[in-house]
């Protein structure tokens, strides 16, 4: 009998603060409220720490009341630890307890203090529930819980069109996603007859490996993707990431960047078993990621935004994690998901940290222009954490990024050959457009313009971006006057910046000697004693290794010198370069036009059908109708064209009885055929 | 055949509820001055929680009553108890609705119960005859509550509509009826299941046999009532012009009392034929869902997104019935069927469920409405709900509750409901109908977060009158609320309970 | 004696129709009430040529006697007008009546199939008073009572919906035509 560990303290310390600021919050003062909050996410980490020393090292299960039983669908409010739950557990507590203390000073000004802090308990929550559910329904159940926080998150505090849209398309794209992600829970469990971890792994390892698209495994795992590519913002659904940077900053980078948009490689990763079984649609996630890493690094070279950079930037990371579970190498994606979450939240915080000292202004190039002398001077700490965050996010040696991002690509390098290592030579140049845009940022933000830079950077055709124009002013709706001086920002916010700094910088040496995906490895194989740490096929040498770090290394370096070059010795190359290629310039600039793309095939057809077709015949025909009373003739619709529905007392029992004919019909035609 | 008195306690809740209606009329007629409605209302809650109380104990008595006319199965019991709780709840709702808008309140309450006895008969009837009378009863009280507002034009004119379009759809039901009784002899459901069962026995049914036709003319009916497509045109005008907690009733109660006739009526009468009625769910699921779903996505009338919505939802219930026609649940002839005979196929306890969660999630959606419509229900659109988590926060957060729960979010009633629905569809293999309902959850959420979005997002337009408190229908919406979340995050007692 | 019950059954069914389109088609109320009592009286005899002694007396009691002179009264009393011509519903021409006939042929083939060589059973005792006694009060007795309630319910609605709101009294005479007017339907 094992030790009760007590894990559902972890997500129940959430949501005491989540119901404790919900129904005091009123009444309390701002103090109080963030108290409550801060102290309700420490404790959580107290109980995550208390519960990782306590724990055995064997999968844990913590069986609770059945949730829901009806005829052979059983599910229970189980949670479950193993090695990958409790470091996402460890993960989610401590960012998520950093970003809460840093919350208390950005959002010291803000209206709904209380209501933010609870929402921010609940997000925890939901994400907690997630990663420790000891079934996918569960999972699923968190899954749609830290959407649905994210959403009211992203539109509470900022009473614009903008964030509300925001708000509904990232909870729209989510729900696309989250139909494949249902529809592959429903083959689960028409497949294995459960939906628990233990038993749907058992089952799934005795199953041969199929090959090709058809088999039930590999259409499971493509389900899993869908809902995977949703959550995660991979291509084609990463349409709402971006837009949804117009929520607060620190939600930013708790939910958007260090932990729910992770939740997709998590779930691949959890249901390793099932893509270990489908090479088919491994190869699928392989692609996908390589294709969403270069993709939406070469967006973020040409955005002005400071918070659309670290989105992009995000969406980017997270195709490379997508890559390491697309060959099968789970540690290493759990691993970069690891320093990610400790960088990006880092990436940032220091950019709420620059935002708020900018009051408010998010394009990078008028902060330079509003900051005379480079905005380091005035804010050292932002500066430096920003430096070492960019440093581990570009794949600079020694910072923790690097250490992921060499690892994955040594993996997919291994693991492919011929043209598949096409997937891996996007990888490496997405790593040098990274460390490029990065640095860009980096620069462009905190040193002071060189001499002959274009006032506003290179724009050949002239116009301001839409993105940048709309943020810049009003990101922060306090807003202070805009001829104040930048400063830094309080000891409550760089505190937590100091602490992500640490771990951004070292959290790469816990996989020394491979330490980490030795912990992780059980997880991922179904059978306590297979050994699923995959080892390295022959042709990987050791002397191929270091060519591989050695090749990681210099592309991370040339990133950063071509930004150095063009942002700060040689300012007009890039307007020239800009110059000499406006049509790609523009395509670039302009994402892609996929979100115009989306409209026009998606949204549009939608919106005439339910315009025209049911506003203007059903509804406008039913006003005017009764307005002319009952039993009042045809509508005459505005065009005169529209005349099949009226909206009269006898077009609607004309329906019922072309209904009833309908019926009769058919059931006629059984009986007199 | 003399009855005795076990016959009389198997409607002991219809008995209590005639003799309640009929006392609120009479005290009403009796009673002067501002005590009037108040005794009223205190009357109807009263003969809501006896008959509540008669109906649960009905489960120490199952069994047949006046010669096989009514039968008390776990089915009858359950809805009996479902009508009555929400029969209770909105008496609560109403109290003060009907005292602020200044309507004559005995008639609404002796109405409701009323309607209530007619929807009891519906759920225990085991006889068309009966069945009838019964779904006229709850109808005609119906049409008179959607009338309730009568200065309004948009109130009288539902009522009217609903009255015709109602009147001819009984009429299709009733044609059915007779069709039925011509083919087999009886209007008894067990016996024309069991003439039915034995025609199929013996090679199908003969050539011209009437009892296909029957089907889909009663089908026309019942249809009609569940507001399933493509009978459902009555309902955005209806749900709109009706008073917004009249609408609730309706649309929950009458609804779920509805569908136990389809129930019976399919899987008891006609359950040798499932695989042809199987097409008529299965078309009507799918057409009910899409037009619901996008019929209600430009609706700028809560109310009348709501109808739309409740058009879609009666969809994802009909879901079940062609999960029931795929699975006829193994040989128990009707006529001996144990108690639980009935709930013994796949998909029954799903539509059960489903019919719970929804009566609660939607009645609560439309009382909030009618608390919002304030006075004379002159702010029902969507813009008079801008900014109500500024002006009412505990409003705002029970309307979230039930949107959320309508499109079915995990924690929630609806998810649970969805899901179970969902998965007894996979189960039958009915996977493209499973698709087709996965779709329409998708564009279901446009439009109820719309509503979220407004509330939250969105500075109130202009200046609207404050709403008064109202100690009722708070606790008539917790009720709701409660039971929303209840089964959203512990259902077991009740799965356990019809799983039973 | 069957030709001759075949061609009272034509006569007077092909009346029952032709009263009932009348009175669709008929503008002034007091027409369509007529043409409604020639549909009462047609179907009362239809019910004797089966041999159902007792209900065609109650229809015409009760239908043609009571409830119509009730409407006629109503019409009379409230010098309703005409209604003036109104614009077609074209839609409900082109999809609803189609519909309708459709469903008509539909039945009638069945009905041709199936009862094509069926007798009419003239005199069946199962329609006689005795037997309908038998089955109302016993067999039927809850249905029965529970129309006492349909019809509390209907004398409630028109208590309600006729009910002046100022007074809101209730026993006066309209509420007792507005219960008729509901059986009616």
């Amino acid at each position: 009998m094992p030790i009760n560990l007590h894990l559902w303290l972890v997500p129940g310390l959430c949501l005491a603060g989540f119901l404790l600021n919900l129904v005091f919050g009123r009444l309390w003062g701002k103090s109080i409220a963030g108290a409550v909050g801060v102290g309700f996410s420490g404790l959580a980490l107290l109980a995550a720490l208390w519960v990782a020393h306590r724990w055995s090292g064997a999968p844990y299960i913590e069986p609770h009341a059945t949730w829901f039983l009806a005829g052979p669908l059983r599910v229970s409010f189980g949670l479950f630890l193993d090695p990958l739950s409790l470091l996402m557990m460890l993960i989610v507590t401590g960012v998520g307890f950093l970003i809460h203390l840093y919350s208390l000073g950005y959002m010291s000004e803000e209206g709904g203090f209380y209501r933010y802090f609870s929402l921010l308990n609940l997000f925890l929550f939901f994400m907690l529930t997630l990663v420790l559910a000891g079934n996918y329904l569960l999972l699923f159940a968190g899954w749609e819980g830290v959407g649905f926080a994210s959403y009211i998150l992203i539109g509470f505090f900022f009473r614009r069109d903008a964030a509300a849209r925001a708000g509904i398309k990232a909870f729209v794209v989510n729900r696309i996603g989250d139909f494949g992600f249902l529809l592959g829970l429903f083959l689960i469990f028409a497949r294995f007859g459960s939906f628990n971890y233990q038993t749907v792994f058992a089952r799934a390892a005795t199953l041969p490996v199929e090959s090709g698209w058809h088999g039930p495994l590999t259409v499971i795992a493509l389900l899993l993707l869908v809902g995977a590519l949703g959550k995660s913002a991979q291509l084609p659904l990463y349409i709402w990431l971006p837009d949804a940077m117009e929520g607060p900053t620190p939600v930013s980078a708790l939910i958007h960047a260090a932990t729910m948009v992770t939740a997709g490689v998590y779930m691949i990763a959890r249901s390793a078993v099932i893509y270990d079984h489908s090479p088919a649609a491994r190869s699928l996630v392989l692609a996908i990621g390589a294709l969403t890493a270069i993709f939406a690094a070469s967006i973020g070279v040409l955005q002005r935004d400071i918070k659309r950079i670290l989105a992009y930037s995000t969406i980017s990371q997270i195709g490379y994690m997508f890559m390491a579970c697309g060959v099968a190498a789970y540690g290493a994606g759990v691993f970069h998901l690891m320093t990610h979450a400790f960088f990006k939240a880092l990436l940032f915080l220091g950019a709420g940290s620059v935002i708020h000292a900018m009051h408010g202004e998010q394009d990078i190039f008028r902060i330079r222009s509003l900051a005379p002398g480079g905005l380091k001077r005035y804010a050292p700490i932002t500066f430096w954490t920003f430096v070492i965050a960019t440093c581990a996010i570009s794949g600079i040696p020694g910072f923790s990024g690097y250490f992921s991002k060499d690892l994955i690509l040594e993996r997919v390098f291994a693991a492919t050959s011929g043209a598949g290592r096409i997937w891996w030579a996007l990888g490496l140049v997405a790593a040098f457009l990274t460390a490029f845009y990065m640095f860009r940022a980096l620069f462009v933000t905190f040193f002071p313009a060189p001499a002959g830079a274009p006032e506003s950077a290179a724009h050949p055709t002239g116009q301001e971006p839409a993105g940048a124009a709309a943020a810049g002013g009003h990101g922060n709706p306090e807003n202070a006057p805009r001829h104040a001086l930048p400063h830094e920002s309080p000891a409550v916010m760089t505190i937590p910046l100091l602490g992500l700094a640490v771990l951004a910088a070292l959290g790469g040496y816990l996989n020394w000697g491979d330490r980490l995906l030795h912990f992780l490895a059980p997880a991922f194989s179904p059978t306590p004693n297979a050994v699923a740490y995959r080892p390295l096929p022959p042709f990987l040498t050791a002397g191929v290794q270091h060519a591989l770090m050695a090749l990681t290394i210099a592309v991370a370096l040339g990133g950063l010198l071509l930004a150095w070059v063009l942002y700060r010795r040689r300012p007009r190359a890039a307007a020239q370069w800009a110059e000499a290629v406006p049509g790609l310039y523009r395509l670039v600039f302009n994402k892609y036009w996929v979100d115009e793309f989306f409209d026009a095939v998606l949204i549009t057809p939608l919106r005439a059908i339910s315009h025209w077709v049911l506003w203007r015949g059903v509804d406008d025909g039913l006003i005017a109708g009764s307005l002319r009373g009952i039993g009042g003739g045809l509508l005459k619709t505005s065009d005169g064209l529209r005349r099949q529905i009226s909206g009269s007392l006898r077009s609607y029992a004309a329906w019922i009885a072309a209904g009833a004919c309908a019926a009769v019909i058919y059931m006629g035609w059984l009986t007199l055929r | 055949m003399p009855t005795s008195l076990m016959d009389y306690l198997r409607i002991l809740p219809e008995i209590i509820l005639t003799v309640f209606g009929a006392l609120i009329l009479l005290v009403e007629g009796a009673a002067r001055g501002g005590s009037r409605g108040r005794i009223a209302g205190a009357l109807a809650f009263i003969g809501s929680l006896l008959a509540l109380a008669a109906g649960i104990s009905l489960i120490r008595y199952p069994g047949t009553a006046f010669a096989g006319m009514v039968r008390v199965d776990s089915v009858s019991i359950y809805f009996h108890i479902l009508i009555l709780a929400t029969v209770a709840v909105v008496t609560l709702l109403a109290m003060d609705f009907l005292r602020t808008d200044g309507h004559p309140r005995g008639e609404f309450y002796a109405l409701l119960l009323f309607a209530a006895v007619g929807m009891g008969f519906m759920v225990s009837s085991d006889n068309l005859i009966l069945t009838f009378i019964g779904l006229e009863i709850s109808s005609i009280s119906s049409y008179v509550l959607c009338a309730y507002r009568r200065h309004a034009p948009k109130s009288t004119e539902a009522a009217l509509k609903y009255l015709l379009l109602g009147s001819f759809a009984t009429a299709f039901f009733l044609y059915g009826i007779t069709l039925l009784y011509g083919a087999s002899g009886s209007v008894s459901l067990p016996a024309i299941g069991q003439s039915l069962a034995g025609k199929m026995a013996a090679g199908g049914l003969a050539l011209g046999s009437l009892i296909p036709l029957a089907a889909a003319l009663i089908f026309v009916g019942l249809g009609f009532k569940v507001s399933a497509a493509p009978f459902q045109v009555w309902t955005p005008d209806v749900y709109e012009g009706a008073p917004a907690l009249v609408t609730g009733f309706i649309s929950t109660a009458a609804k779920a009392a509805a569908f136990v006739i389809l129930l019976r009526v399919f899987y008891v009468a006609l359950r040798g034929y499932s695989q042809q009625w199987f097409w008529l769910m299965w078309v009507a699921a799918i057409l009910s869902m899409t037009l619901g779903n996008i019929g209600a996505l430009r609706q700028t009338s809560l109310k009348r997104m709501l109808a739309y919505s409740s058009v879609a939802q009666a969809g994802y219930i009909l879901v079940a019935f062609a999960v029931i026609a795929q699975n006829p649940a193994p040989r128990v002839l009707p006529g001996h069927a144990p108690v639980s005979g009935i709930l013994a196929g796949p998909g029954v306890g799903a539509i059960l469920f489903y019919l719970t969660v929804y009566t609660a999630m939607n009645l609560g959606a439309f009382a909030v409405i009618a608390r919002v419509a304030n006075r004379g229900e002159r702010f029902t659109s969507l813009s008079d709900f801008a900014g109500l988590g500024k002006r009412h926060p505990g409003l705002a957060l029970a309307m979230t509750l039930f949107l959320l729960s309508l499109l079915g979010v995990p924690f929630t009633g609806g998810f649970l409901a969805k899901l179970y629905i969902f998965q007894s569809a996979f189960q039958a293999h009915l996977i493209g109908l499973a698709i087709v309902a996965l779709v329409n959850t998708v564009i279901a959420a446009w439009y109820y977060l719309r509503v979220v979005v407004y509330m939250y997002m969105r500075p109130p337009e202009g200046e609207l009158p404050p709403i008064a408190s109202s100690p009722a229908w708070t606790l008539g919406a917790a009720c709701c609320a409660v039971v929303v979340l209840w089964l959203g995050i512990l259902p077991g007692h009740l799965l356990h309970w019809l799983a039973k | 004696m069957l030709n001759l019950q075949l061609i009272l059954f034509l006569i007077f069914g092909a009346l029952a129709v032709a009263g009932g389109i009348n009175m669709l088609r008929s503008r002034s109320p007091i027409y369509g009430a007529l043409s409604l009592i020639l549909v009462m009286g047609a179907l009362a005899v239809l019910y004797l040529l089966l041999g159902a002694e007792f209900i065609a007396f109650v229809q015409i009691l009760v239908y043609a006697g009571a409830i119509m002179v009730l409407f006629v009264f109503v019409i009379m009393l409230l010098n309703a007008q005409p209604l003036p011509p109104h614009e077609r519903a074209r839609f409900a021409r082109r999809l609803g009546l189609p519909a309708i006939f459709i469903l008509l042929g539909i039945l009638a083939a069945a009905f041709a199939l199936r009862y094509s060589r069926a007798r009419l059973a003239a005199g069946s005792p199962m329609f006689h008073v005795r037997s309908i006694g038998q089955a109302l009060f016993h067999q039927g007795l809850l249905p029965f009572e529970a129309t006492s309630v349909l019809f509390l319910v209907g004398i409630a609605g028109a208590v309600l919906l006729a009910a002046r709101p100022e007074t809101q009294s209730s026993g006066t005479d309209t509420p007792a035509v507005k219960a008729a007017d509901r059986s009616g339907l």
